[in-house]
């Protein structure tokens, strides 16, 4: 049995099927990117897997446990406990700083500790902006803080819609290097991309068109690659990202 | 990390939060002005209906069937009991004897007047006698004390018996053609007195055919020393409830002691029976209900006003909290996102709630106080002092009125889904 098993998995809204009998494995570990037109399905097949919404039938299984017959309570717990959030706006609690943006996740799955999300916030090259409000950081350093708090709780799998959407070509850079290094830790991600060349990074890439799964192609990635040095271009490190 | 967050919460939504913490301040705020006069009002109000007259009348024990005649009681004269006007300070020690605003002995003959043998009715009294209290040296008493509503033209009478003056009532000054200055001699029991007219008596009541003259001549005239027929009292008293008209023979010793230590009319009754031998005390129960009646009513339109006052705040602070909710959608379905339970992020709003309430109850007492003054000053003639009760009671309602207009928010904050806040549907 894979790590995450999508077996047919539907989900409409009133006649308009946004997915349509999708069925998938992603291996643990694996880095898969769901690719296709705006209104293809994409989203709406992540914020399945992270259990954010509920399929109209079918189902979603993690590492065993079904999340699509879970309650309300036990998928939060079920988020909390195995799953890492990007989103493409690089939503951020807007009266927190930095570092309270990632220790709020941690006060949710267990418990703040302070150092642990600032070192976790120096290893996305943003130690100088520890006690820097949202307002005060740049889109590239939102996204790496909402990176830093997605893998606080060392997540096995980490969920990003469009994570380099609302980024220039320097900070697009920074962050695909981090989630190369987060695959090359071992952590499972899917990523939702329109962009080709982000989502030809992948292992595999699954391309859905008008809610159904039309295609599965290899990306360029391997593991073995992975494994390999990375350099964070445009950040002055090259530590482990592994938190 | 929840304070934490808490404190840094407080921090937006500012304009608001602001609007919302003067809601609640206002609802508050005349909470706590009539809670402040509700609590000062009791006594003061029980002093206005004091003017009113008296509440008690002793009696001889005997005395019981009241003979009246035209608005005149003629009972005092139609029986041969008497109280001992020597007895009068004695009420003065009673254990509620600083409720007594005072009282005034009658002593009523029938006279007949020596120009036209017209038998007019002459009551023997006090009018504002020096009676020095243990602790009240300068406690004067009388009808002047007894009966502030009465309107006089001219001046009350003196106590002094060797000036023979008298207080007549309007009518009777009209009938025998009196005014104020003017003589007249009366007959009664074969001797004949004559006496000044110094005050014409209007109270709307019986004095209005009476004369008032000074006890101890009319003792003189009856050959009666110290013998009074009745004594009435004005005393400041607090309603009386079923219990406390249970008949203190078939009292508990915890009721009784309950009741005996209340200011009650009965239980002033009873005390001043206690200390007037052979003497029956009843309450002037008209009056008494009737304040009773009165207070229970402002009490109760206080009540109303107040329980209008925070139901309109609850439904103002639910609109100001649904207006914050809805702004912070995004932040709502965020921390659902990232782990955080519906309780958690109810639990977040309700204590951004409690600490609206906090600052809008700090205010509201502030403000409350202000109210109380002016509405104290300008309706009661009195001040509210600062009543740490109060402030307490007031912040309390201030953090119960604002969680009650949270928990129609809340609802919306446990029915947002992240998904569609987050980023919507494809």
């Amino acid at each position: 049995m894979a790590f995450i098993e999508i077996d047919s998995l539907t989900k409409t809204y009133g006649r308009l099927a946004a997915l349509d009998r999708i069925t998938l494995q992603i291996e643990k570990g694996e880095w898969v990117s769901i690719m296709g037109p705006s209104g293809s399905g994409k989203t709406t097949l992540l914020n399945l897997l992270g259990g954010l919404d509920r399929p109209s039938s079918g189902s979603v299984s993690i590492n065993g446990s079904v999340i699509t017959g879970m309650t309300l309570n036990e998928l939060t717990q079920f988020r909390r406990e195995h799953i890492g959030l990007v989103f493409q706006q690089f939503f951020m609690i807007p009266y927190l700083t930095a570092l309270e943006n990632v220790m709020i996740a941690q006060y949710y799955h267990s418990m703040a500790d302070e150092d642990e999300a600032a070192t976790a916030l120096e290893k996305v090259g943003l130690g100088d902006r520890l006690h820097h409000l949202p307002s005060e950081l740049s889109g590239g350093e939102k996204q790496r803080v909402c990176i830093a708090r997605a893998l606080i709780n060392d997540a096995e799998i980490i969920l990003a819609d469009e994570p380099t959407g609302n980024l220039d070509a320097d900070n697009e850079t920074i962050v695909m290097n981090l989630f190369r290094r987060m695959h090359a830790e071992g952590h499972t991600l899917v990523l939702v991309t329109h962009d080709s060349t982000i989502g030809w990074k992948a292992n595999r890439i699954a391309t859905l068109e008008h809610g159904r799964l039309i295609k599965i192609d290899s990306g360029s990635s391997t593991r073995q690659e992975e494994s390999s040095e990375i350099v964070l271009e445009g950040i002055d490190r090259s530590e482990s990202l592994s938190l | 990390m929840f304070l934490r967050i808490l404190r840094r919460s407080l921090t937006i939504n500012k304009k608001r939060k602001a609007l919302t913490i003067s809601v609640v301040a206002l609802g508050t705020g005349v909470i706590a002005a009539l809670l402040s006069i509700a609590l000062v009002i009791g006594d003061r109000l029980e002093q206005e209906l004091r003017t009113y007259g008296a509440n008690l009348e002793v009696v001889p024990a005997v005395d019981s069937l009241r003979i009246e005649i035209n608005g005149v009681d003629y009972s005092n004269t139609a029986r041969g009991a008497y109280l001992d006007e020597r007895q009068l300070p004695k009420i003065k020690t009673i254990f509620w004897r600083h409720n007594i605003v005072g009282f005034a002995p009658f002593l009523p003959v029938m006279g007949s007047l020596k120009d036209n043998g017209r038998t007019i009715s002459l009551v023997g009294t006090w009018f504002e006698k020096p009676m020095p209290a243990e602790d009240e040296p300068d406690f004067r008493t009388g009808v002047k004390i007894v009966y502030p509503y009465w309107q006089v033209e001219g001046r009350w009478a003196s106590d002094d018996s060797s000036v023979s003056e008298a207080m007549i009532g309007a009518k009777l000054a009209r009938v025998l053609n009196l005014a104020n200055n003017d003589h007249f001699t009366t007959e009664v029991n074969g001797r004949f007195q004559r006496f000044r007219i110094v005050g014409i008596i209007r109270s709307g009541g019986v004095e209005e055919n009476q004369a008032f003259v000074q006890l101890a001549v009319i003792q003189k005239l009856m050959n009666l020393p110290h013998k009074i027929k009745k004594i009435q009292i004005s005393a400041l008293t607090i309603p009386e409830n079923k219990k406390a008209r249970k008949d203190p023979a078939i009292m508990t010793p915890e009721e009784y002691e309950k009741w005996y230590c209340a200011p009650y009319i009965s239980a002033i009754a009873y005390q001043i029976m206690e200390v007037i031998s052979n003497s029956r005390a009843k309450p002037i129960l008209q009056v008494a209900e009737s304040e009773g009646v009165i207070l229970s009513k402002i009490k109760l339109i206080l009540l109303l006003i107040a329980i209008a006052s925070a139901g309109a705040s609850i439904l103002a602070v639910a609109s100001g909290m649904t207006a914050i909710v809805m702004e912070r959608r995004s932040e709502i379905g965020l921390l659902k996102a990232i782990g955080a339970s519906n309780r958690q992020v109810e639990a977040l709003f309700l204590a951004e709630a409690g600490m609206i309430g906090v600052f809008g109850g700090l205010i509201g007492y502030g403000l409350g106080l202000f109210l109380a003054q002016i509405i104290g000053k300008s309706s009661f003639n009195i001040t509210a002092p600062f009543n740490p009760a109060v402030a307490l009671i007031t912040i309390i309602l201030a953090v119960i009125i604002t969680l009650l207009g949270s928990l129609f928010p809340l609802r919306s904050v446990a029915a947002l889904e992240p998904v569609v806040v987050l980023h919507g549907q494809e």
